[in-house]
């Protein structure tokens, strides 16, 4: 279980940063639109490590981690993304890709490393 | 009397150490080299139809040559070298057979090894000393030539033909200066010399560019004074294993750079992807902000 | 009458006999075996010259019988030479602090001890001072053992009229010329192969008896 405690904790704290770096957009500075972005990105991010935590419990390789970690990010960034361009007709797919991509080979790669094995 | 040359001595000490093995069921393949007390030949037993080493003991009173071969089949551990079978030559001297260990001396395997693998292999010795340790018997010789890796990996600590029991005493100044810790020169060996032997084999085969860690791991081994040296083989172990896990070595107090570049090395890949996600970001905001 | 000590063991025990004579054949046996490979010790690891050696070798010795050395000796503990050189490590650190007159004699005169003789052979193999005291010491001891020894067996052959035995054992372990072999000296000797395998087992049988007789403690 711990694995999928950290998964969530990492991924809700990341998601909380990620989201707040829309900040440097004038445009969504907004408190609604803040609030609504970050709590998108967490919800991204709690469900990129519940994800990780479940495949570290299976498979214990830290690329392998890694890699799952980055795909379900990217593909819940993709979908967000997608999202707002339908609703919205803003074009985000690289704004949210890449970053969301590497926070979710983040997260992947400690659900592998977290938490230390004991020496046998 | 005529001089006798080096190479008329090595001949003749050839001729008095080859055994006379009529009557066993071991035929003389070759010399393989002289140990701690005794020659050691590659022979074949004609029973199990396989080469075996046979070690002949040079004089020693009775007692204490089966002494030794009771001593080394007491110690039955992956790392130490087992005895398959002893006996006395027709010349009255003992001899036991032990397995024939195909592989090279640790010296000579450790050129072509990696530091990891090197400190693998120093932790199997540590673990074949420990449990000797454990049974009251310290080597009181150990050093690169005494240790041999095989052709599986299998790392066999060999020679122990000066091991004494510790609660006897070690009153004898046996071993190799070398690798001898000064209280063992004075002939008072005990668990702890085998210790200071670890460190200075550990500091023989290290590469010149070795970490300062394990340097320190060596001097702390190699302390002068015992009590400043690990407690047991295991503690020495312990720090080679905290070395190759990328944690604090305990001999090693580490300044805030080391400690610093430890946990960078340590978790590089994490850093890596901090970076990237910082740098990508940073990149995006001025792009959207040009 | 006290009977000088055929092999090693023996010597070492009459050098701790009560019996005064049987005491001082027990060291001259010990000297005769030892004196050697300490004089060349001395030259080497203590970098004495010649004239000094000689007399710290015979001093050495003198003192070893007047203050019964060799009696504290235990077998249990450690091989005689490694003994006997930790004693002349001693006396010989001893004298250069005193500086002190060196008493010679001892029973055993000068010319007994062949020092010219020992010196030629430091000449013809250098040695060292860097090299391994112990193992040198060691090395010199058994060199004068191993000659003493074939000698013996020179003479034991003779002894039993056994010449070919000691002539193959010359010529295959003494002194081989490259390429020897026991069919080549079979050739040679009008021998069966076999015959000579047979001879040489013998002889080193004996070689080996007579070195383990002069080093048995």
């Amino acid at each position: 279980m711990k694995k999928i405690w950290i998964g969530l904790a990492l991924g809700a704290i990341l998601g909380i940063l990620d989201g707040s770096t829309a900040w440097f957009e004038p445009a969504e500075r907004e408190f609604g639109k803040m609030m609504g972005i970050i709590g998108g990105s967490v919800f991204k991010g709690v469900l990129t490590g519940l994800a990780a935590g479940l495949f570290a419990r299976k498979v214990h390789s830290e690329m392998k981690g890694l890699f799952f970690g980055l795909v379900i990010s990217s593909v819940l960034s993709w979908g967000a993304a997608y999202m707002i361009w339908t609703n919205e007709g803003k074009n985000y797919f690289v704004n949210l890709l890449l970053p969301g991509a590497i926070v979710g080979a983040i997260v992947g790669y400690a659900t592998q490393k977290l938490p230390k094995q004991q020496q046998a | 009397m005529s001089y006798l040359n080096d190479k008329a001595l090595d001949r003749l000490r050839v001729v008095c150490d080859t055994p006379d093995l009529a009557g066993t069921r071991y035929e003389l393949i070759a010399l393989l080299g002289r140990g701690g007390m005794g020659a050691v030949f590659q022979v074949h037993d004609g029973q199990l139809d396989r080469d075996v080493a046979l070690k002949v003991l040079d004089d020693l009173p009775a007692a204490f040559a089966v002494d030794e071969a009771r001593l080394l089949a007491r110690l039955e551990h992956p790392g130490i070298v087992p005895v398959h079978d002893s006996g006395v030559l027709s010349d009255g001297r003992v001899y036991f057979v032990m397995k024939l260990v195909r592989g090279s001396r640790l010296d000579a395997w450790a050129r072509s090894a990696t530091l990891a693998e090197l400190l693998r292999a120093f932790e199997k010795i540590c673990d074949a000393v420990a449990f000797a340790h454990n049974q009251q018997i310290v080597h009181r010789d150990l050093k690169p030539s005494n240790v041999m890796v095989g052709e599986f990996g299998e790392v066999l600590t060999l020679d122990w033909g000066v091991a004494q029991m510790d609660s006897v005493g070690a009153s004898v100044a046996a071993g190799t200066p070398r690798y001898m810790a000064p209280e063992q020169i004075r002939g008072e060996a005990d668990a702890r010399s085998d210790v200071y032997s670890l460190g200075a084999m550990l500091k023989d085969v290290l590469p010149p560019t070795a970490p300062a860690p394990l340097r320190s791991v060596c001097s702390k081994a190699m302390a002068l004074e015992p009590a400043l040296r690990y407690a047991t083989a295991l503690d020495f172990r312990a720090d080679l294993t905290r070395f190759l896990d990328h944690e604090r070595v305990a001999a090693h107090p580490e300044n805030l750079y080391e400690k610093s570049v430890r946990l960078a090395s340590n978790h590089r890949v994490l850093l890596g992807l901090v970076l990237a996600y910082l740098v990508m970001r940073t990149v995006l905001i001025l792009w959207k902000l040009r | 009458m006290a009977e000088f000590p055929s092999t090693h063991r023996s010597a070492l025990f009459a050098a701790r006999s009560k019996d005064s004579d049987e005491r001082r054949l027990g060291y001259e046996r010990l000297i005769g075996n030892y004196w050697k490979p300490v004089y060349k010790y001395v030259r080497i690891k203590w970098r004495a010259n010649e004239d000094e050696a000689q007399d710290l070798t015979q001093a050495f010795f003198a003192r070893a019988m007047e203050k019964s050395f060799f009696d504290s000796f235990d077998p249990s503990k450690a091989a005689f030479r490694t003994f006997l050189r930790t004693c002349l490590d001693g006396f010989v650190q001893n004298q250069r602090k005193a500086a002190g007159r060196l008493k010679r004699g001892g029973g055993m005169a000068a010319a007994s001890l062949d020092f010219h003789g020992a010196e030629g052979e430091l000449q013809i193999q250098p040695v060292s001072p860097d090299d391994d005291p112990e193992q040198f010491f060691h090395k010199e001891w058994l060199r004068g053992v191993m000659a003493a020894a074939v000698e013996e067996l020179r003479a034991l052959c003779a002894e039993r009229a056994k010449p070919n035995h000691f002539a193959l054992f010359s010529r295959y372990d003494l002194d081989p010329e490259d390429g020897v072999s026991y069919e080549g000296l079979a050739r040679e000797f009008g021998l069966t192969a076999v015959t000579v395998t047979n001879h040489l087992a013998w002889v080193r049988r004996e070689f080996r008896r007579i070195v383990r007789e002069r080093t048995a403690e």
